[in-house]
């Protein structure tokens, strides 16, 4: 008897058989497109989050000018974008501080431990800035807020503000400044610890010593179940609170309030740390950090005009590239864009060592006299 | 007592009813019919989890329509008993129980278990039971709510055919202790006739007669009820116009009535009123054995007359003819073994 | 039983499955061996870790049992009804996953913030939601819903609807089948599920840090000792909050497994 091939029916091509191929395709799809690396050269920038807005420009024009070029740019509060390069080993091509105080004690005094050698050797400082106190457009206490009355609605405590936090942040030691400066100013000599106590759950206090006030930051740093005041790793992610009404104010620099279009309290000129001719004034007061157990930066700081300042590791993945878009930052259009998003600018630039300086740097410095 | 007065279900585009039934205390009423006839939609409809698209369903002169099942106090028994598998038999018992204290509800839990022959089985879960324990479980525990009429949906359907008698047995005493009007579904005939005080025949949602079992079987209403009931000789037949008592089949051949016949009709004859006999020269009925199927101590012997015919012959019988596929034989049906059914 | 071969099905699957295993617990690994138990200790003893770590295990529950009372009904409903706009509502439920999380803690401020609508009519009930353990709640409680709200929904879908029936006619009510029916034979799911969404609020950073960064949960903590202090400082609380979680993952599983029979028939 011959063996016949009994004929399998055909099965009917259910929801599994259809769906599968078109799965296949999505996936190599994502593969191909996630995968397309950029071969462009990539120059890295990390600087203080206040100089978001004109930087993101400065980053657009930048490619546009170099195309195959490719800038990649974060932003945290000062302290930590130095932090990230000298102790998150992070490569970075160019860093900008807000605080030109702080490169020197954090990037020259410590070295490297791959090469033996200091992280930084010069900073150039570019730009300036004044402390002002952003009001809310949504905050019903908007019109209580004046350059008067500012000060004592602060201490009362029943207008929510926000701080950066001073440890991370040059904008939030700044604003303490601003606290003790006005003391000296309106004659108020309690208003710091009055706008301060009870709002933290371990205190930051001040001292005085020979003329000089020397405000002591707890390593923990909490706000107080119910306190009026919002605390904030950068002073720029006090900006989101403002717009939605969760605080009525916030210490900012100016140019910020001006880029969000912020209305906001000016500040006495020897208040606001933006006056180079009151830095004697400025230096009354000190901030001290008080780092136990993870003192890696030089705690204290000295109330000084605001200046920024930038600088290039001496680790940077591509220095040339680095070097090239200082010279751009420096230069007319750099300065353009910065001048249109209200970033005060100095003029020129003064490195702080010009022999140290690269050659291109030393020449945008020179140009922009 | 159940009264349903035009009682619809529609469910999937299927309609079933207007249904008129009603069910005495005490009275064992199995709805008899073909699969997807629509009886459980029925059942569903009077214990109250399926909507009823008309009539009324009135329970103990309450008419229980509108009123939510935990309301109306009639107990439902599935197929699959549908025991909750988290609760052990005893807790499945008690579950419908209401008031009395604790020790009284035990009491009773083991005197229902006890009647309905699940004493030993209390503590057990219902995933280690039988197909027949699972359902008198499910018996006891629709029992022990104090039901004012009990529905059972397929009851015997998932038990072993040796169990079965027993749970007829407990089935008919129980319900007839209790006085509680009983509405069984099934499609199984024989399971109805063991059990029924009177039958209802359900095909394709209506309701074509009802009866005493008896009644049914042997003078069905029509052709459905008697090919459902497993009447196999169902023949179209013309009356003979010279003799009104003589009923001339359609493939030919001829067969004597008790009564007068109309025009046309349609004959009805149970397979084991066909006499099978010799094949004699006389001017009588003969066919063709075609096929011979062995039922239980029955055989199963088909006929071609040329029309074809199934007589149920007894085995013993069959070996004394010395039946065998191609032998003629003489075929003869007592004229009041004839039921005849009105053409169409 | 000498001389059995292995399928090359099973090969297979225990290879992906080391696999898998491996590439979970390297990281973890990884960060316990580098925290070291002195290191554990010390975490324990600072004051700010065990505040934030009580608050976060404390918020997370509460955002548990939120989501139980008023997800499982919800979930019931799912399970068992038919509407039109069902497949849309489910949709919705399931929205919270993909959205990002720094995305959903911003949709959450601009309704419950201070001067959001939700934010608004609530102040008066004395509920704020920045910077406060509600705003905490919230923000996890959005996150983490669709998986207490799915993982009961399928183990309700999986509970034949006709033993509820079956309960009516006994005269159990439609709450009290649910109660005495239904969930005692889905609860399992509905804890896995519940167990998913306390886990995924421990987790939760992006919603939380901006409707709440003070009290500090511990990935906020933690992200703040990374940027602030250095890796170092950053190991202890993520690790003492990964060993909690953990912990407490192993116990319910274990105190919730069922009590498995060996049926002693397995195929060769």
């Amino acid at each position: 008897m011959t063996r016949s091939r009994q004929r399998r029916p055909r099965r009917p091509r259910g929801g599994a058989t259809r769906v599968a191929p078109a799965l296949a395709a999505l996936f190599l799809l994502a593969v191909a497109l996630g995968g397309c690396g950029s071969g462009a050269r990539q120059v890295r920038l990390m600087y203080a989050g206040s100089l978001i807005v004109p930087f993101e420009r400065l980053a657009t024009a930048f490619e546009e000018q170099n195309p195959g070029v490719d800038v990649v740019t974060e932003s945290h509060g000062s302290i930590q974008v130095l932090r990230h390069v000298t102790e998150l080993n992070d490569r970075v091509d160019v860093v900008v501080s807000a605080d030109e105080q702080l490169i020197p004690p954090l990037m020259y005094e410590r070295d490297d431990p791959a090469t033996g050698r200091p992280w930084a050797s010069w900073y150039c400082s570019f730009a300036t800035n004044r402390v002002v106190l952003a009001v809310s457009p949504r905050s019903p206490l908007a019109d209580e807020l004046t350059p008067h009355t500012w000060y004592r609605r602060l201490a009362a405590g029943d207008v929510r503000f926000g701080l950066a936090d001073p440890r991370f942040d040059a904008a939030g030691y700044r604003a303490l400044m601003v606290l003790q400066l006005a003391e000296r100013e309106y004659d108020e000599p309690l208003l710091l610890e009055d706008t301060l106590v009870g709002r933290f759950t371990t205190p930051i206090t001040v001292e005085h010593e020979k003329g000089v006030d020397v405000i002591e930051v707890p390593e923990i740093l909490e706000t107080s179940a119910g306190s009026n005041i919002v605390l904030r790793g950068a002073s720029i992610q006090l900006v989101a609170l403002l717009e939605s009404g969760d605080l009525d104010c916030a210490f900012e620099y100016e140019s910020v309030a001006r880029q969000h279009g912020l209305k906001y309290v000016r500040l006495p000129a020897s208040v606001d740390l933006g006056h180079e001719r009151l830095r004697d004034r400025y230096a009354s007061v000190r901030v001290k950090l008080d780092f136990r157990r993870f003192a890696s930066v030089r705690p204290e700081f000295t109330g000084d005009v605001i200046r920024y300042a930038l600088t290039i590791p001496a680790n940077a993945p591509d220095a040339e590239l680095a070097r090239r878009f200082v010279a751009f930052l420096l230069g007319p259009e750099g300065r353009r864009i910065l001048a249109a998003d209200h970033q005060p600018l100095l003029r020129p630039p003064e490195p702080d060592d010009p022999a140290a300086v690269p050659e291109e740097v030393r020449r945008a410095c020179a140009g922009a006299g | 007592m159940i009264e349903l007065s035009g009682l619809e279900v529609v469910a999937g585009g299927f309609q079933t009813g207007p249904l008129d039934l009603r069910v005495d205390d005490g009275r064992y009423v199995v709805l008899l019919g073909p699969s997807g006839a629509g009886k459980s939609l029925v059942l569903e409809a009077v214990a109250g989890v399926r909507r009823a698209a008309a009539g009324r369903a009135v329970i103990e002169g309450v008419d229980v329509v509108g009123l939510p099942p935990e309301r109306r106090r009639v107990g439902l028994v599935f197929q699959d008993g549908l025991l909750f598998p988290h609760l052990t038999v005893a807790a499945n018992i008690a579950f419908g129980s209401r008031g009395g204290r604790g020790g009284e509800r035990r009491g009773e839990v083991e005197r229902l278990a006890e009647k309905v022959g699940v004493a030993g089985l209390l503590t057990r879960r219902p995933a280690s039971l039988s197909g027949g324990e699972r359902q008198r479980v499910a018996l006891a525990r629709a029992l022990a709510a104090h039901p004012r009429a009990l529905l059972l949906d397929e009851p015997l359907s998932a038990v072993d055919p040796e169990a079965r008698e027993g749970l007829q047995d407990v089935l008919r005493r129980v319900c007839r202790e209790r006085r509680l009007p009983v509405v069984h579904v099934t499609h199984d005939r024989h399971e109805a006739f063991a059990l029924a005080d009177e039958c209802a025949v359900l095909i394709d949602g209506r309701l074509h007669q009802t009866g005493r079992p008896l009644d049914v079987l042997r003078r069905p209403a029509d052709a459905a009820v008697a090919r459902f009931l497993g009447a196999r000789n169902v023949m179209r037949a013309r009356r003979d116009p010279r003799d009104h008592r003589v009923a001339l089949l359609a493939d030919g051949g001829s067969l004597r009535t008790a009564d007068e016949l109309p025009g046309e009709a349609v004959l009805v004859v149970r397979p084991e009123d066909v006499r099978l006999a010799p094949a004699t020269p006389d001017g009588s009925l003969t066919a063709t054995v075609t096929r011979l199927t062995l039922q239980g101590g029955h055989v199963l012997v088909r006929l071609e007359v040329p029309a074809a015919l199934d007589a149920l012959v007894p085995a013993a019988e069959v070996e004394r003819l010395g039946l065998a596929v191609g032998l003629r034989v003489a075929v003869s049906v007592r004229p009041t073994d004839v039921h005849v059914l009105p053409a169409g | 039983m000498s001389g059995r071969r292995i399928s090359p099905f099973w090969a297979l699957c225990v290879a992906a499955g080391i696999l898998v295993v491996v590439f979970v617990a390297m990281p973890a690994a990884s960060m316990l061996a580098g925290a070291g138990a002195g290191l554990l200790g010390e975490a324990l003893r600072q004051d700010d870790v065990r505040r934030s770590l009580v608050l976060t295990v404390s918020a997370a529950l509460i955002t548990t049992v939120i989501g139980f009372v008023a997800g499982v009904p919800l979930a019931y409903l799912l399970a068992r009804k038919e509407f039109p706009g069902k497949r849309a509502v489910e949709g919705l439920i399931d929205v919270p996953i993909v959205f990002p999380h720094t995305a959903a803690g911003i949709a959450l401020l601009t309704v419950y913030g201070r001067q959001g609508i939700a934010g608004r009519l609530l102040a008066p009930l004395g509920l704020e939601f920045t910077e406060t353990v509600a705003g905490i709640v919230l923000a996890m409680l959005f996150v983490s819903l669709p998986f207490l709200v799915d993982g009961s929904r399928e183990a309700f879908a999986l509970v034949d609807e006709r033993y509820e029936h079956v309960a009516r006619t006994l005269g159990s009510s439609r709450f009290g089948a649910f109660a005495r029916v239904t969930f005692p034979q889905a609860w399992r799911g509905v804890l896995a599920g519940a167990l998913l969404m306390w886990g995924r609020g421990i987790s939760e950073f992006g919603a939380v840090v901006i409707l709440a960064y003070n009290p500090k949960v511990i990935s906020v903590l933690t992200f703040e000792r990374f940027e602030g202090f250095g890796l170092r400082a950053a190991q202890p609380p993520a690790v003492l909050i990964v060993l909690v979680a953990f912990l407490v993952f192993v116990l319910v599983r274990a105190l919730s497994a069922p009590r498995r029979r060996r049926s002693g028939t397995e195929p060769p």
